[in-house]
């Protein structure tokens, strides 16, 4: 698009409808924040939401996610006390929403991490102001996640220590063999980086707002929690050092979670799940469903707390793209995989793939490409990727199609896999239902506890991608 | 073997009080010495589960009964008894007056498990599944505990004073006394009988079995002089044809029929002859799944199709004149001429059976055609001296039974074990209604207890002295292994001992079951004083005495009564009913068995419950599909079940089985399908029957199935057939030599580790195999042989502590059985062919599963099992969904909560109880095999010998199908198994290297399966 069609205008408030390629210079693009506010008023804007009274629509929005929760925690509390035999699973079927659910909420984490470490690394500036709520959903995400490989098990009470090699006088250990095991390492050791990532970016605002709140219990709760921080030069310099390090750290987990997770299904040996394409494809497909998730979280968020001229129609714009591109990178996993089906001669996998169109499970087959791969092609057209009420959908469909993917993976390989005479069929009973819905008010209570108590954006990288805050060197970038 | 028989060690006797003292409360939990070797002294192990029993028998039983006899407790060791150690008795186990020896294994008193007599030719070592069931029946809580006058509980000494105070009286005033008892083939109950009868004329005794036809015997008896029914051997045969004759399903002799099929289906490449198996029925009997050519017919046209052959048959045998004639035309009648044809050829080398549900006609004609080919004879396939004694002298007393009771002469009814009340026809139930006196001695208080107003508890068979004989003319004995665990249970004869002899002492000269029936040896035997006792030990060792001296039967036909085979009766009805016993629960005796109603059908895979089968084109025709649920209407009542889609049945056919539907008796049973008895309109139980109507209900009802309908080249499948899961030769083939079977067999399977002609599966390891220093264990199944009765499931299940689910669970897929059969269709929907293939854990050398679980709880043995550690299994199912065979169980919930004593004794000891959130799954009986090692430790032996080691599903196995033992060693039966040319592994393909093999069947004639490898290969 020509530059002479934006409306360049960074330093007034008009709403730019510019474009903000990278071919444009930094300064022709649309700015990150609107409004033009002054530091000061960001902090305020921020910090102020901390601050203020719970009004109704927040306490009738977390009582409703929190009676949710509570009704997910009472099946939980069921299932462990009956058995699993509560859900719907039998024989073939080993695993069904259960480990369908983990991998939806660890694959809805990927976001946060993608958007806090890669993009942070590849110096995106525009992940500001939507980092925080993404890492914040990862951390969510993770715990939600954490509940479904534990309460899969048949005797969760012994699993919960039992899946951790520590020494024993008996010399019993962890089968390392087991890409069971691998998940144990990789979803915990990127749960534990994340939530010291998020932590870590949170200091120095939590101290803005435990200059800014007033009652002495908030005060004191903020006070504990920024570690002391001052501001200082030596505290910024230590802190910049720590979050790069972190970055770092954090960016193979990106592609290491998911396609650990991947391993699950790609070490057996049933068609449908002994596949090599599966790492790239569930990662892909863990960024894409992360993107979609943090996109309905943004859209109510900047909603509810009128952030939109922080979280900008730019940002969703971006956010829109990599969904569009992360969606094609699935729907050509799901092509090769039938290319491969049939290429490879394998009469099972061939079966298997076959059936998963046509089969028992074809609507979820079907209701899967639809969402993933043909619902994202609308972000084509920028006017599109621009459309609230058209994104907020968009969303909500990726968010149905990756969950009905890892469903329909992990259903149809094991209802219909070697021999005909074991197959079955797995529907789910209303208890795994509740569980999963009661995932969703945990992760949303979280959510919003967490969109109340702490700084939503974050304040420090905001103020610092202000052009206030930028040298006004008109010729050179940095 | 051991005997329990300690008749004449009077220091094992033990009186009430004496044994009182020995359980006292002070006695400590374990034996000072427990860990010492064991020396017999008193004192009670916590095992001793006998002494407790009794103990508790002591607390409550009051003075007067049976005082002065008693099984050996434990706590007085029964000779060769060490605790902890199994024992093995003989026994026997008789259904219908069908007997067979079993072998019962006892641990600690504590009968566990029924095997197969290998000494038995009747049974040849197989053991039915009812047999096989019949421990679950033992230890059933349901059981009736305590006798009953009218509506409270009695001593069995009050309940039998009632009793014979009323037959008294019925005598004194010249009315009749009938006791219905069920089918039996003892020669003691005769005897018992006999003397009852001669002393009180107006007593009777009437057998009464809901699903037994006398019309074979009659015709036996009025077209050849021959006392009772012939019972065949098929084994003499090699063309074999079945008119609806379920030789080895419903048959009551199908373990006889299975392994004498299989004798005659030996089939190597030095002898490539085997018999042929055509099977001609309207319904999908398992004898049609294991023909080797199955004819469907209507069943309307069954009497002109037998016609046929037999017009055929006699324009060339004359030896009688024949008068017969078919209105058979078509395919039908070429095929009938075909099956002539083949008969002729084999003449007396052949063998021709009828279903026993089918018309006088058709019966009568078959026994004309066997007549005319000459197997009718001694050695041949219808040994005339073979004959089923239970349908000797005519024992057909039901038609006088109701002539007597609608003439009102009987005044009281005693039933032993029958329940009339469930499975007769209303008019007999309205009859027996306005009896006045009804008592019942039955095991559970079923529908006929209900309606009686004296009921005691019957004693199992593993209780209770009995014998049986068999159509071999062996004498089979039925010795117990446990006291009546009800205290007051009485067995039959027993109970009739004590009834007649307070009526009249000088009656009977034993008081006993045990001595009456020594006495009946005795004297029917003709073996008095020492030398008897000395046979007697020996009978009570092997269960059994040989009949050595072959009665030869001059077989004198009747000629005039070939003349005329009667009109053809037809069903004009447009939709026909068909009635047939189930092949686990049979005429509902064993509803309340849950092993039995949860082992899958072997044809439709279907447990809890009956359907009514119908064909693709019916149901289209009824407008109906799977599960909506209909009602037969018949002039004599109706039915409600759901539909079923049976691949291979008859158009017009809607067809179900007896057995269920059973109101009350148990828990188990209840609301289980429904009773097709009601569809009876005589006494005449089975067959064909018309229909009024067939009424959709609007309702429908899922059916608990464990296998869907799919067949190894349906489209389903797609992207490819499956034939190389269940390979299959044809005759033809074999015939060509090892180079055309060798192709055949790797048609599809390239050899392992080699590269393969399809150059895509070459499956390679990354780590090092295992070697196999001491034993390897493995297992080969011939698919050629296994019949698909499914006793090995229950063996399975017993021996195993494996959990009934319920049919909620079974619905959700979670049935538990360590062993399943796959059964798959192949070729026409109108009339497949199926192959049957036992599936259970192939103890893979590359174990999918033991990769995958995180905590090391399923393992590889150097013996090569695939161990499963319970105590470690954390429930991830990763090694259920790894399994490319899907074998594995996972125990969903805690399927073993019912608590009910005394159904804990039904655990056998040496395997863990699982609990919930536990994956579990075939073991190879490690149990078994650990017990051998150390036995042949003992020996001094450094390896078990081939043969030692018997799993639990090869025990009860009528056609020995499976063969275990040791492949390291290579002169092993399973090893020189797995060297046939049969041999194949399932999906060898995936290198998984399992220890089971499988040996391929050979259909004598076209295999659906073949073609199909071919087509398939040609596509390569």
């Amino acid at each position: 698009m020509a530059i002479e069609e934006q409306k360049v205008v960074s330093h007034s408030r008009t709403v730019s409808l510019g474009d903000n390629t990278p071919a444009l210079p930094e300064e022709l693009r649309d700015p990150l924040v609107l409004g033009n506010p002054s530091i000061h008023d960001i902090s305020e804007k921020i910090a102020s939401i901390t601050d203020s009274p719970m009004n109704l629509k927040f306490l009738l929005a977390i009582g409703a996610t929190a009676s949710l929760a509570g009704w997910g925690v009472l099946t939980i509390v069921y299932t462990i006390a009956t058995g699993i035999g509560v859900w719907g699973l039998n024989n073939p079927v080993g695993w069904g929403w259960d480990i369908t659910n983990f991998v939806f909420w660890i694959g809805i984490g990927h976001a946060g991490t993608l958007i806090s470490a890669i993009l942070y690394l590849f110096r995106q500036k525009w992940r500001t102001a939507i980092n925080r709520a993404a890492e914040a959903m990862t951390i969510f995400a993770v715990i939600c996640a954490l509940i479904f490989p534990l309460l899969h098990t048949g005797r969760p009470w012994l699993a919960i220590y039992w899946l951790l090699p520590y020494p024993n006088q008996m010399q019993m250990w962890v089968n390392f063999r087991s890409p069971l095991l691998w998940d144990v390492f990789a979803v915990s050791t990127y749960g534990t980086v994340s939530a010291l990532f998020w932590f870590l970016g949170l200091i120095p605002d939590l101290a803005t707002v435990r200059n800014y709140v007033k009652g002495p219990v908030k005060k004191m709760a903020y006070w504990l929690t920024s570690l002391g921080w001052t501001g200082s030069n030596r505290a910024w310099h230590h802190y910049e050092v720590a979050y790069m390090i972190l970055a770092g750290i954090s960016t193979p987990l990106v592609l290491s979670v998911h396609t650990i997770v991947s391993f699950d299904f790609a070490v057996s040996v049933l068609p449908g799940w002994h596949t090599t394409i599966f790492p790239p494809y569930f990662v892909a497909g863990a960024v894409f469903s992360g993107f979609a998730m943090v996109m309905t979280l943004l859209i109510i968020t900047r909603e509810i707390l009128d952030l939109k001229d922080y979280i900008t129609l730019k940002h969703l714009d971006n956010m829109n793209k990599i969904i569009l591109t992360t969606g094609m990178m699935v729907g050509y996993a799901y092509t090769m995989e039938f290319f491969i089906a049939w290429y490879s001669g394998n009469p099972y996998e061939l079966s298997v793939f076959i059936n998963r169109a046509t089969g028992d499970y074809a609507w979820s087959y079907w209701a899967m490409f639809i969402c993933n791969v043909v619902s994202p092609q609308v972000y084509w057209f920028k006017n599109l990727r621009r459309n609230i009420p058209l994104m907020f959908i968009i969303s909500i469909f990726v968010n149905i199609g990756m969950w009905f993917e890892r469903f329909t993976i992990i259903s149809t390989s094991l209802h219909h896999d070697f021999l005909p005479g074991s197959w079955g069929y797995y529907s789910p009973t209303w208890v795994e239902v509740s569980i999963f819905a009661g995932t969703f008010g945990i992760f949303l209570t979280l959510f919003l506890l967490f969109a109340k108590f702490v700084p939503v954006i974050a304040i420090s990288e905001v103020k610092a991608i202000m052009p206030t805050a930028q040298p006004h060197h008109h010729n050179e970038h940095h | 073997m051991s005997t329990l028989f300690e008749n004449n060690r009077k220091k094992y006797w033990k009186s009430i009080d004496e044994l009182q003292s020995n359980v006292s409360a002070s006695t400590p939990e374990f034996p000072e010495n427990y860990d010492k070797p064991v020396e017999h002294k008193d004192g009670v192990s916590r095992r001793s589960f006998l002494a407790l029993l009794s103990a508790s028998m002591a607390v409550t039983a009051t003075a007067c009964r049976r005082p002065d006899h008693k099984l050996v407790p434990t706590t007085q060791a029964v000779e060769y008894q060490t605790p902890g150690m199994p024992l093995h008795y003989a026994t026997s186990f008789s259904f219908g007056g069908v007997a067979s020896s079993i072998v019962v294994k006892s641990l600690d008193g504590r009968p566990l498990r029924v095997m197969g007599n290998k000494l038995d030719d009747s049974s040849k070592g197989g053991a039915s599944t009812q047999a096989v069931a019949s421990i679950l029946g033992l230890y059933d809580p349901d059981r009736i505990r305590r006798s009953r006058v009218n509506k409270g509980d009695a001593s069995t000494q009050v309940a039998l004073y009632k009793i014979s105070e009323k037959v008294k009286a019925s005598i004194s005033a010249g009315k009749e006394v009938r006791l219905l008892i069920e089918k039996h083939s003892s020669p003691s109950i005769s005897r018992l009988v006999q003397l009852v009868e001669s002393k009180f004329p107006q007593v009777k005794f009437v057998q009464y079995d809901p699903n037994y036809s006398y019309t074979a015997s009659s015709l036996y008896s009025k077209l050849l002089g021959i006392d009772g029914e012939i019972v065949p051997d098929i084994s003499k045969a090699n063309y074999i044809v079945s008119i609806e004759a379920d030789l080895v399903g419903t048959d009551s002799h199908s373990n006889y029929h299975s392994a004498n099929l299989a004798t005659s289906r030996n089939v190597s490449l030095s002898k490539p002859t085997m018999s042929k198996l055509v099977a001609v029925e309207s319904t999908m009997s398992l004898t049609g799944i294991n023909s080797d050519e199955r004819v469907k017919i209507s069943p309307n046209q069954i009497d002109d199709f037998i016609a046929a052959i037999l017009k055929e048959i006699s324009s060339v045998k004359a030896t009688i004149p024949v008068n017969v004639s078919s209105s058979i035309s078509g395919e039908l009648a070429t095929k009938a001429k075909e099956i002539a044809k083949e008969l002729l050829k084999n003449g007396e080398n052949s063998a021709f059976t009828v279903g026993s549900h089918l018309s006088e006609s058709a019966q009568k004609m078959g026994i004309t055609i066997n007549y005319l080919l000459g197997t009718i004879a001694t050695g041949k396939s219808f040994d005339p001296s073979r004959v089923s004694p239970t349908s000797k002298n005519l024992n057909n007393r039901i038609q006088e039974l109701v002539a007597d009771l609608t003439a009102k002469k009987v005044e009281t009814i005693v039933f032993c074990n029958v329940n009339p009340e469930y499975c007769a026809s209303q008019n007999l139930k309205d009859l027996i209604a306005k009896v006045d006196n009804k008592f019942a001695l039955n095991i559970y208080e079923d529908e006929t207890a209900k309606i009686s107003t004296i009921s005691i508890p019957m004693a199992h068979s593993l209780e209770t002295w009995g014998d049986s004989a068999t159509f071999l003319g062996d004498l089979l004995i039925q010795q117990p292994l446990i006291a009546p665990l009800a205290e007051s249970s009485l067995g039959l004869i027993d109970f009739t001992l004590q009834l007649f002899s307070s009526i009249d002492s000088t009656l009977f000269t034993e008081t006993k079951s045990m001595d009456f029936v020594q006495k009946t040896w005795e004297q029917g035997l003709n073996l008095t004083g020492n030398p008897f006792k000395t046979k007697w030990e020996a009978i009570l060792k092997d269960g059994l005495f040989k009949n050595t001296q072959a009665a030869e039967i001059v077989v004198t036909p009747n000629t005039t009564e070939f003349s005329s085979f009667g009109t053809f009766s037809k069903i004009n009805s447009q939709y026909i009913g068909c009635v047939l016993p189930s092949l686990s629960i049979v005429d509902g005796s064993f509803a309340n068995n849950g092993w039995l109603q949860e082992v899958a059908d072997p044809v439709t895979k279907i447990t809890w419950g009956n359907v009514i089968s119908v064909s693709q084109k019916t149901a289209k025709a009824l407008d109906v599909t799977q599960n909506d649920v209909v009602r037969i209407e018949t002039t004599s009542g109706n039915i409600e079940a759901p539909i079923w889609i049976q691949p291979g049945l008859a158009d017009n056919v809607l067809s179900t089985t007896t057995g269920y539907g059973r109101i009350s008796g148990g828990i188990v049973m209840q609301n289980i399908g429904s009773n097709a008895y009601k569809l009876a309109t005589s006494e005449n139980k089975t067959g064909y029957f018309s229909i009024k109507n067939v009424v959709k209900t609007g309702r429908r009802e899922k059916i608990a199935s464990t296998q869907s309908h799919h067949s190894l080249d349906d489209p389903t499948f797609s992207g490819g057939r499956r034939n190389d899961i269940v390979k299959e030769l044809s005759l033809d083939i074999y015939k060509k030599g090892q180079k055309e079977v060798d192709a055949a067999m790797k048609m599809h399977a390239p050899e392992i580790g080699t590269k393969g002609k399809d150059k895509f599966l070459i499956p390679l390891n990354i780590v090092d195999n295992y070697e196999y220093k001491g034993h390897r264990w493995g297992m080969t199944i011939d698919l050629n042989t296994c019949t698909g009765c499914s006793a090995c499931v229950i063996a399975c299940q017993s021996e195993n502590n494996i959990p009934v689910v319920g049919k909620k669970e079974v619905l959700t897929g979670r049935e538990m059985a360590w062993i399943r059969l796959d059964r798959y269709y192949s070729g026409d929907p109108e009339n497949p062919q199926t192959s049957l293939q036992p599936m259970l854990c192939q103890h893979c050398e590359n174990a999918p599963c033991e990769n995958v679980c995180p905590v090391a709880a399923t393992t590889h043995s150097p013996e090569g099992l695939n161990e499963m550690t319970y105590n470690r299994c954390v429930g991830t199912r990763y090694c259920l969904n790894n399994c490319p065979y899907k074998v594995r169980r996972f125990n969903f919930l805690n399927y073993h909560t019912e608590k009910r004593s005394p159904l804990d004794f039904v655990f056998n000891p040496e395997v863990t109880v699982r609990m919930r959130g536990i994956m579990e799954k075939c073991t190879f009986c490690v149990q078994i095999i650990n017990a051998s090692k150390y036995h042949a430790k003992d020996q001094g032996l450094s390896r078990v010998p081939d043969g030692t080691i018997t799993t639990a599903c090869q025990s009860v196995c009528p056609t020995s199908a499976i063969v275990f033992g040791d492949l390291n060693d290579a002169k092993s039966q399973v090893s020189i198994a797995r060297q046939s040319e049969r041999s194949f592994l399932v999906l060898q393909e995936l290198n998984t290297r399992p220890s089971v093999s499988y040996l391929a069947r050979v259909r004598n004639g076209q295999s659906n399966a073949i073609d199909a490898q071919n087509h398939s290969a040609s596509k390569h």
